[in-house]
């Protein structure tokens, strides 16, 4: 049963995923992003990992990809420009493409064989916190520096241009 | 899960989604009466008596109408957006405990559909989703002024979430745990001697973040920018009709009901009537399912006072402007959601624990 | 606080300085309005920089794993954190007369230079792999706001965007490897790989291999070494100098102080003899020198046709990365001798050239080697110090960069292995002699266009700056023993 659904919820993940790539439309590619992040959301909370897959939801679907379809609608991409490429570069893409998954595909097969099986533990957010305040105490205060960077960058990134010269902020 | 199990869950989830979904009519004449009994006029009074079956009569007209496609839209993403709105709307529901417990079949049943212990963060989570419905409306409405009025509102909703989190890690902190039937369960009783134990009185200052914040997160008014008639015709709701228009309104009062469910359970001590514990009133009446029941009642009280409360606000405040709006929400409510974990915090450390 | 957590902060405290100094500046610059749009918020970075080099050398003793396990120090972070610290005070200096770092976007310029200092520092010590991604997610995503810091020049952002997207696909790659190398080994602290990597005796699965690629890639991407280097050109022509000045020098020791780290904590044992062996099954030579000669080859032939001097200069970076490569594909203690060493005289001498390559792009508006015309002759001060850092890049005898070359080879014929490796660097120096020679005739040789001999001004404190780099490039060519012997020191804690 929880095969049959990891597999699905996989599938699904996967297809929603690649139709990120292969949508016609930015519109559509952001909708598939969507629905590809909510199957990753969906994968984790079959692997018990509830907090973790709340906050995908809360996080990814619902910030993240918001803001990218504000840029896609302000920018009002929706005509994607049909550049017929080559047939010589569609083969070639097509050969290595599908080369890389097979190689993969094989090297996966045969190479984990020998793995530590690992059972999924119910993560609660319990020990969740009482990891990231222990043990992973360090990066965790980092970010914060990370951040700090971040908004400042953004600010120099976003802010307006100044008409007149010199105008004490 | 036996099958008993199955028909139980299948039951709770038709029982409560039917419940909540009531609410739809309700609001819809309440809104209307309540909008008419402040502006001094008499308001629906045409359909049965004191116009109680108004809102029958708009059900019939949103059937009947014409539902429009406008040309040149994305039809399959316009249809699609007013499900996108309803379908998060509906999936909220499930965390929000209505009442403890009933004896039903000789097992206990909890009255709500599910408890999950990330149930919060559930909510939150799936009510961000609720963007996805009025962008892709907007935009695929073909209609610059659609667009506008959905953009808008997407970044207002995006801006309140964050103080709606941080308003809940406050009570999240006092409680210490994410699951709102944990929360209400703490809410019994008394609290220093003469207050009901509710979490108002543990978190005021998020409780006020979160009141605010939910105002905006549901494009109520005063935050209701995105729908001005008097701006953007209607928003980015202009291009639908009948049906599709219905969702978006039906998706819209789920909401409202989510959020004051939210509240009730997170602030007023969701189905405890003040000052009384459980068990005492167990010993009161004597069987637990009338306990449920008087546990139900209060928990619609309650919600339908938060209701009453929004319609109220609606009617009597102006509207913001839509940079007022994002400075309220990024310049004066995100700070106050920030003090309000640290004092809380502080408060807790210096308590030992609990307030 | 717990002893360990003492310890712990007490090995940090160059970065905890840098921090402490980051959040004043950035108060001050929020209260106190009248100093933003003079000097003050670089000289403050100079000040910080100098404190955080003082701070390193309080702590330079302190080894071992810190913060449970994320972060360890050893003789070899103290010298990445010295040149970094080093770096980042040099660049706050010359982006003071810069005209191209726009005067009210000074402040944020420094604030952001210091948290890139922090993150590569981050990147040297990070003893686990979520340290390191988040350290290479720091210096990414702030490096792409700096290359796009000239708003109003389209190049600028077309390198920010350009990247960004090599730095989000590296990134993704790298993580994808880094999961598998989780899920092969079951940890992510270097040490515990390292334990079960010996616990498996020798025979890896293929797929080991294809993640420890795929986390190459993220390293790649930063030192901008072959597979990863696409980005480097067209961000160091776009962006503004004093930007890339840094990133020339900055990430590129960052990132090869984090590979360092990650072959040595996580996939090789200390010997007895003071070297490090690869764990047994792990073979890294062959794939690294073909990765390094690869990565000159590049580099050398394509900065052969370019016109503009930056981009000149970037193709020679990736070309100088392959040469730093080659030491890693032997694993002696001279091989990494060398490269400490290597790395001091190209942070030297990349400054210098860069900062050179500014005053030309400030006093000129441009940087294609027209205007470098004539430029030796208008600023002889300035002619004689780019010869200086031109010819010690190449390696000509007499200056530092062939004390480098010459340690690194030397390193390589020692082993008896690649010897090819050592005769192809050789072949390529030579090869970068006639591009950067195209910059000496250019600026000693050819009649200067509009501008008289001798008018164009150069702040003192900028001579001196310049001086201070140049002086000891020639220094370090003749006189070299000591900091060879530092360079050694460092290699052994």
């Amino acid at each position: 049963m929880k095969e049959a659904a990891f597999a699905f919820f996989s599938l699904f993940t996967l297809l929603t995923a690649a139709g990120v790539v292969l949508s016609r439309g930015v519109v559509y590619s952001a909708f598939n992003l969507v629905l590809s992040l909510f199957g990753l959301a969906i994968l984790y909370l079959l692997w018990g990992a509830s907090f973790i897959s709340m906050i995908q939801i809360l996080i990814y679907a619902g910030a993240i990809v918001v803001l990218f379809v504000f840029v896609v609608m302000l920018l009002n991409l929706e005509k994607p420009q049909d550049i017929a490429p080559p047939w010589i570069r569609g083969i070639l893409t097509g050969v290595s493409v599908w080369g890389l998954c097979f190689i993969l595909l094989r090297v996966f097969s045969r190479s984990f064989g020998e793995m530590p099986s690992v059972e999924p533990q119910k993560a609660s957010v319990r020990m969740i916190s009482q990891l990231l305040f222990s043990q992973y105490l360090w990066p965790f205060e980092i970010l914060t520096v990370f951040l700090l960077a971040l908004i400042v960058g953004i600010y120099m990134l976003a802010r307006p241009e100044r008409e007149t010269p010199h105008e004490s902020p | 899960m036996e099958a008993f199990d199955y028909i139980l869950s299948i039951s709770k989830v038709v029982l409560i989604l039917v419940g909540v979904i009531q609410v739809v009519p309700i609001m819809i004449y309440v809104e209307r009466k309540v909008a008419a009994l402040i502006q001094d006029r008499p308001g629906p009074n045409r359909v049965g008596p004191l116009g109680l079956f108004q809102p029958i009569a708009d059900a019939v007209k949103f059937l009947f109408k014409e539902d429009p496609i406008p040309l040149n839209t994305n039809r399959f993403l316009y249809t699609l957006a007013p499900f996108l709105s309803l379908l998060p709307a509906c999936l909220v529901i499930a965390a929000l405990p209505i009442a403890d417990k009933a004896i039903l079949f000789g097992r206990e049943i909890y009255i709500q559909i599910t408890d999950l212990d990330v149930s919060l963060i559930y909510i939150l989570a799936i009510g961000s989703l609720g963007v996805y419905g009025i962008l892709f409306g907007g935009w695929a409405s073909n209609n610059k002024y659609s667009l506008i009025g959905s953009l808008r509102s997407a970044s207002q909703m995006v801006s309140y979430e964050l103080p709606l989190g941080l308003a809940v890690v406050g009570t999240v902190m006092v409680y210490g745990t994410f699951s709102l039937r944990e929360m209400v369960l703490q809410q019994e009783g008394t609290f220093l001697g003469f207050l009901p134990n509710w979490g108002i009185f543990y978190q005021p200052l998020g409780f006020l973040v979160f009141l605010v914040a939910s105002f905006a997160e549901t494009n109520r008014l005063p935050f209701d920018l995105p729908e001005t008639e008097a701006e953007l015709v209607a928003g980015f709701h202009t291009e639908y009709g009948s049906m599709k228009f219905a969702t978006f309104f039906m998706a819209e009062y789920m909401n409202l009901a989510t959020m004051a469910g939210l509240m009730t359970v997170m602030y007023f001590g969701g189905w405890h009537l003040p000052w009384v514990k459980d068990s005492q009133l167990l010993e009161w009446l004597g069987s637990q399912n009338l306990l449920c029941i008087v546990q139900i009642i209060t928990y619609i009280v309650k919600v339908a006072f938060f209701l009453f409360l929004y319609v109220l606000i609606r009617w009597t405040l102006p509207r913001f402007r839509f940079d007022q709006l994002m400075e309220l929400s990024w310049g004066s409510l995100i700070p106050l959601g920030l003090i309000n974990i640290l004092l809380s915090a502080v408060i807790m450390y210096f308590t030992g624990g609990k307030v | 606080m717990t002893p360990e957590l003492v310890l712990s902060l007490k090995a940090f405290l160059p970065e905890v300085l840098v921090v402490g100094f980051l959040s004043a500046l950035f108060l001050l610059d929020g209260f106190v309005p009248r100093l933003r749009e003079n000097q003050f918020p670089l000289w403050w970075v100079i000040v910080t920089c100098v404190a955080a080099l003082l701070g390193t050398h309080a702590v330079r003793g302190i080894g071992g794993e810190h913060f449970s396990g994320m972060i360890a120090t050893s003789g070899m972070t103290t010298f990445f954190r010295y040149l970094i610290f080093f770096a980042c005070g040099v660049t706050a200096f010359l982006s003071l007369s810069s005209r191209e770092i726009e005067k009210r976007g000074r402040s944020e310029f420094s604030i952001l230079i210091l948290c890139m200092t922090l993150g590569m520092t981050w990147m040297t010590l990070s003893n686990h792999f979520l340290m390191l991604y988040i350290a290479i997610e720091t210096v990414s995503i702030i490096s792409f706001v700096l290359a796009g810091f000239s708003r109003d020049s389209a190049r600028s952002n077309e390198a920010s965007f350009k990247y960004l997207v090599y730095g989000a696909v590296s990134s993704g790659i790298m993580i994808y490897g880094i999961s598998l190398v989780y899920g092969y080994t079951g940890a992510l602290n270097y040490p515990a790989i390292a334990q079960a990597l010996i616990k498996n005796n020798g025979t890896h699965p293929f797929v080991f291999y294809l993640a420890l690629f795929m986390i190459y890639a993220g390293f790649a991407y930063k030192i901008s070494s072959f597979p990863f280097h696409f980005w480097t050109p067209d961000v160091y022509e776009g962006a503004p100098t004093p930007v890339v000045t840094f990133f020339s020098v900055g990430p590129k020791a960052a990132g090869f102080g984090a590979l360092l780290h990650f072959i040595l904590a996580a996939l090789a044992q200390k010997q007895e003899t003071g070297g490090f062996a690869l764990i047994s099954g792990i073979q890294l030579g062959p794939v690294l020198a073909f990765i390094s000669a690869a990565t000159m080859i590049v580099g050398n032939l394509s900065a052969v046709a370019q016109t503009n001097v930056k981009r000149m200069m970037a193709f020679s970076s990736i070309a100088h990365v392959g040469y730093v490569l080659m030491a890693f594909v032997v694993m002696t203690p001279e091989a990494f001798t060398s490269i400490v060493f290597y790395l001091i005289a190209y942070c030297a001498m990349n400054l210098g050239a860069f900062w050179i390559i500014g005053i030309v792009a400030d006093q000129k508006r441009g940087s294609d080697l027209e205007h470098f015309k004539g430029f030796g002759w208008q600023m002889p001060l300035v002619g004689v110090c780019m010869a200086i850092f031109l010819f010690s890049l190449t390696g000509i005898p007499l200056f530092s960069g062939f004390i480098g070359k010459f340690l690194i080879f030397g390193a390589l014929i020692q082993s008896q292995s690649y010897l090819w490796l050592a005769l192809l660097g050789v072949l390529n120096s030579v090869i970068s002699l006639y591009y950067y020679a195209k910059i000496l005739r250019a600026m000693w040789l050819e009649k200067p266009e509009g501008m008289a001999l001798g008018t164009l001004h150069l702040p003192k404190s900028q001579a001196f700056g310049l001086l201070g780099l140049a002086v000891p490039t020639i220094i370090l060519g003749l006189f070299f023993s000591p900091v060879l012997e530092l360079a050694r020191q460092w290699v052994m804690q």
